[in-house]
């Protein structure tokens, strides 16, 4: 809303207090409807987890090679790209702390801050990311695209319930997938930082290295990386489906509907991610 | 009541697809065993809406669904499943294939999902027949989206009856077509017909159409959608003895 003037060129007071009136209504609106798409969000994800709990093993001539070709799809087709990610993430955490280590004389701190960086926050957030932009936004697309081309209506009528056939395999495929990409990518990373060191001229053996990463490593280490990158997945996928497959759409819908899953999928992997940070500080 | 009604509606309200508004009230129809139905109407007056909720895929507006004898209201998710299996449906635009999987893969996908018994083998064997049958064995490893949609609809005609269904619904299918594809289409139903009468199971169709030239050999009853209501025309015989120019003009 435009702030009107007096004669001196000065805003009213009545008209600053309607202008900010307006902007505190807006950001409510946005919050409730920020709530509203969270709470249809989980209902979908909810929804999902019960079919695949029950329905797992229904139909799995049909399922189950759905769940390995998304595997392939996301994962396996993707360990070209992540393998250029970790390479590039190795050299850019140690070209960046090595010198100032090495400045400060703390070179056994360079597995911690490998374990630190890589493990715990930047390999599964930049995993989840290139799952998302490369097969995330595709099943946004592909699902979109069925619904309104009214294949969602072709599989209810042959009695095929759309969550089991279109989304649970994409959901056990993406989680696996970013799982194993994150591991993949962490190993890499974590190789290709003592290549970056021993190129720097570290006086770092690789049996010291790894002992230092070892010993930075915990067993929770493990357990919240799996939990973490899992849910990285899950979520991913449930947004995707969810924009693509919740509710009517035309074609034109497709490319704001996947705008919006690119959106959704990295608040709420952020949001996770901010969790499991908080769970890090207290075990 | 006689006890072969497979579906029957009382004073349903039949939705538009987004279900915001009422295309047809207060419908009352029994479909019975074996009956062939052709439901014409203007373009737009809610004849596929009121397919999609004859096969309980739209839920009504108001009144009651029963469908094999069940009320909808009260199904349970398995027992519309089951539902599902018994009832074909082919739908007008193209079939509405999944273009994701090929031609074969689309009618070889009902027997793969809900039929465990039959192996690899014996659902190629299956597929194999109905492309056959419907002329597309040539197309079985093309994508949908390289068939005109006259073959597509041909497709998911094929689909439709992969599982041994009790009720066929097919959404306009001689609409557009010339008077070859419209003979092959008519052909072949009565021809299955004829065939599941023979074998014992008596299959029940209901079709819509743009008009009733090339049903009036098939189907034995007639109905029109004429504003917000469904009217009964009644038989073959019945139909030809109206006068009423709107109905003459289906004709």
């Amino acid at each position: 809303m435009p702030v009107n003037f007096d004669m001196n060129g000065e805003a009213t007071s009545s008209r600053v207090g309607a202008w900010w009136q307006w902007y505190i209504e807006a950001a409510g609106e946005r919050v409730f409807r920020f709530c509203g798409v969270l709470r249809e969000l989980i209902a979908f994800a909810v929804i999902t987890l019960g079919v695949t709990l029950t329905k797992f093993n229904r139909s799995r001539r049909v399922v189950h090679p759905l769940i390995l070709d998304y595997i392939w799809r996301a994962g396996v087709r993707l360990l070209p790209m992540v393998s250029f990610a970790a390479l590039a993430l190795g050299l850019v955490i140690i070209g960046q702390t090595v010198a100032l280590l090495t400045r400060v004389g703390a070179q056994e701190y360079i597995g911690t801050v490998m374990v630190t960086v890589v493990v715990r926050e930047l390999g599964p957030l930049l995993t989840a990311i290139l799952v998302l932009a490369r097969s995330g936004t595709s099943n946004a697309v592909e699902l979109g695209m069925a619904r309104a081309l009214g294949e969602i209506e072709a599989l209810e009528s042959l009695g095929i319930d759309p969550i089991h056939y279109l989304v649970m395999p994409r959901v056990i495929g993406l989680a696996a997938a970013v799982f194993c990409l994150t591991t993949y990518l962490i190993l890499i990373a974590t190789g290709c930082g003592y290549l970056f060191a021993f190129l720097q001229d570290v006086p770092l053996t690789p049996s010291a290295y790894f002992n230092q990463l070892a010993e930075a490593l915990r067993w929770q280490d493990f357990a919240l990386l799996a939990l973490k990158t899992t849910m990285f997945g899950a979520i991913i996928a449930v947004v995707n489906c969810y924009q693509g497959l919740a509710r009517p759409l035309r074609i034109e819908d497709v490319s704001r509907v996947t705008a919006r899953a690119v959106v959704q999928s990295v608040i709420g992997c952020v949001l996770v991610d901010a969790l499991f940070l908080v769970g890090y500080l207290f075990v | 009541m006689n006890g072969d009604a497979l579906i029957e509606l009382n004073g349903v309200d039949v939705l538009w697809e987004g279900g915001a508004s009422v295309l047809l009230r207060d419908v009352g129809w029994r479909i019975e065993r074996g009956e062939c139905w052709a439901i014409s109407g203007a373009p737009a007056s809610g004849k596929t809406s009121l397919l999609a909720t004859a096969a309980s895929l739209n839920r009504p507006g108001a009144g009651t669904l029963r469908v094999f004898g069940h009320d909808l209201a009260e199904a349970t998710e398995e027992e519309q499943v089951n539902w599902r299996r018994r009832i074909g449906f082919v739908f007008e635009d193209g079939g509405r294939l999944l273009s994701q999987l090929t031609v074969a893969e689309n009618v070889a996908l009902p027997l793969n999902y809900h039929v465990d018994e039959m192996d690899e083998a014996q659902v190629s064997r299956r597929v194999e027949e109905l492309l056959t049958r419907s002329e597309l064995l040539g197309y079985a490893g093309t994508m949908p989206s390289r068939l005109g949609w006259r073959l597509q609809q041909r497709a998911g005609l094929a689909r439709a009856l992969a599982v041994p269904t009790d009720v066929l619904f097919l959404d306009n299918p001689l609409s557009g077509l010339g008077p070859r594809d419209a003979r092959w289409w008519t052909e072949y139903l009565r021809e299955l017909q004829r065939e599941r009468t023979a074998g014992g199971k008596v299959l029940t169709m209901v079709a819509t159409c743009d008009s009733f030239h090339g049903w009036l050999d098939l189907a034995t009853h007639f109905a029109v959608i004429d504003g917000e209501k469904l009217r009964f025309l009644g038989s073959r015989e019945q139909v030809l003895a109206v006068d009423e120019p709107q109905v003459r003009e289906l004709i």
